[in-house]
């Protein structure tokens, strides 16, 4: 009995040296939580944000979008790199759209998974809409570098939500 | 033999079981709160170590065990004076821990170095590593056959050890990245959740396999089994709901709204209702079962992750 327990302790210390890169839910899930007021009524925002082939119509950051299938969407962006993402849901009841990051880019974004959802509610000067989701940063191991720590992720995370509400209000208030 | 008296003495004395009090981590903020589910209220919160996830209770040693992934570390706090009692530096990333009923042991999933830890919860010491699969997640037990069932997240995979010797009894494909784990003791069945594929894999684990694939909604997380068997919940992440599953027909016979992002669910003792922590609305849905509804929404510290009963 003795012997297996060695066994199975040396084949787990074994694999401490290969696991930092593996993407885990270990590290402390971060949270992006931004909202704008559009003069413009929920159908037309709706129909802008429903439109999940054209981010690159209203987000600034992004250059192109390239459809792989129905639901999912490489998304190229200004600073260079590539981040897929994948459609979840898309409830035109309630005016919301959900998708996750499918494969990450580190270096194009510093997460290591996400999961966003845009909502458009009516409001009094014509449509709310809110950015939230979930994510984490991209080294997970417990020593990560600055770059990819969990204050480098919320930045990323906060700048692409807002500049992507402004670009949004900007291109439906022209 | 021994164990007639034990519980005979607590039946005696129910008021020791403190039916009524449940732990919540907020990870975070670094919490630790304690809800009163019969004043249906948060008593006290208090500062543990840096983001804490899980939290267990155990009564025989007054303790409160809270997992420290980041930190590599679980903290032992005492039961009744909230005070840290000590701290068991594990290393890698201790996630989710299930207490043995039958022996002084722990055991606790190793995110980053694929590992089950068993603990000595008398000595407080790591006294044992055995390799799993990839990223596990959740844990539980089958006391009375012995068994730990471990969800391996990236190896989409459940193992079954020993819970006595370190052998490996079965490995079962699940859905993909299995995270939660529960186990019904009336039916010997296995609830796993699996957030990516947004599946519930049934397992046997008489003979270990497995028996349905359900759908509970989007981004399944937490996942309780009521005490006689008969029902099990699970919340969904991305749905905002909490399901309920007729444990014999394995079909969905509620389907209740929560608030924003439900991480984790667990039963009153009379289980009447569920509580549930819901991680970006930072709160607690307290929700009728009769009624299927929530009845309450307390606000909690930021970031909650788990509430366990201190029973």
């Amino acid at each position: 009995m003795n012997k297996i327990i060695k066994k199975l302790s040396l084949a787990s210390l074994g694999l401490i040296v290969m696991s930092s890169s593996v993407f885990a839910h270990g590290p402390t899930p971060q949270r992006v939580d931004e909202h704008i007021i559009i003069e413009a009524d929920v159908a037309a925002v709706w129909q802008q944000v429903n439109a999940f082939d054209q981010l690159d119509k209203w987000h600034p950051a992004v250059e192109s979008i390239q459809m792989q299938d129905d639901t999912t969407r490489v998304v190229k962006l200004k600073t260079g790199g590539e981040i897929t993402e994948s459609l979840d849901e898309s409830d035109a009841e309630r005016h919301y759209v959900g998708y996750r990051l499918l494969t990450e880019n580190i270096e194009a974004m510093p997460v290591s998974f996400y999961t966003i959802g845009i909502e458009v509610e009516a409001d009094a000067k014509g449509s709310k809409v809110s950015w939230s989701g979930r994510f984490y940063r991209a080294d997970t191991g417990n020593f990560p570098p600055e770059n990819l720590n969990d204050e480098a992720a919320v930045k990323a995370m906060t700048d692409y939500a807002k500049s992507g509400l402004e670009g949004l209000k900007a291109s439906l208030e022209k | 033999m021994l164990r007639k008296p034990i519980i005979l003495c607590m039946a005696l004395f129910p008021g020791i079981m403190m039916a009524d009090d449940f732990y919540i981590t907020s990870q975070a903020s670094n919490q630790l709160s304690l809800f009163d589910s019969e004043a249906v209220e948060i008593k006290r919160s208090f500062e543990v170590a840096s983001n804490p996830v899980m939290v267990v209770i155990d009564k025989s040693n007054h303790a409160i065990y809270v997992s420290h992934p980041e930190q590599g570390k679980i903290s032992v706090v005492d039961l009744n004076t909230h005070e840290l009692v000590s701290e068991i530096k594990t290393g890698g990333q201790p996630f989710s821990m299930v207490l043995d009923s039958q022996k002084p042991q722990m055991f606790v999933s190793d995110w980053s170095r694929n590992t089950l830890l068993v603990i000595n919860t008398t000595s407080k010491q790591l006294v044992d590593l055995l390799a799993v699969g990839d990223s596990p997640a959740g844990v539980a037990l089958d006391a009375h056959a012995r068994k730990v069932f471990v969800a391996n997240r990236e190896s989409n995979s459940v193992m079954v050890l020993d819970a006595d010797t370190p052998d490996l009894l079965a490995t079962i494909e699940t859905g993909e990245r299995p995270y939660a784990v529960a186990f019904n003791p009336h039916k010997n069945h296995l609830y796993v959740t699996c957030v990516k594929d947004d599946s519930l894999t049934v397992i046997d684990t008489n003979n270990y396999q497995k028996i349905a694939e359900l759908k509970p909604g989007k981004a399944p997380y937490g996942v309780a089994v009521s005490e006689d068997g008969k029902k099990f919940y699970v919340v969904n992440q991305n749905d905002n709901t909490l399901v309920e599953f007729d444990a014999e027909s394995m079909k969905i016979t509620n389907t209740i709204k929560t608030e924003k992002m439900p991480e984790s669910v667990v039963l009153s003792a009379d289980q009447q209702q569920a509580y549930v922590i819901n991680w970006f609305s930072n709160s607690l849905s307290v929700i009728d079962l009769q009624q299927a509804k929530q009845v309450q929404s307390i606000p909690l510290k930021d970031g909650p992750r788990s509430i366990k009963a201190a029973q």
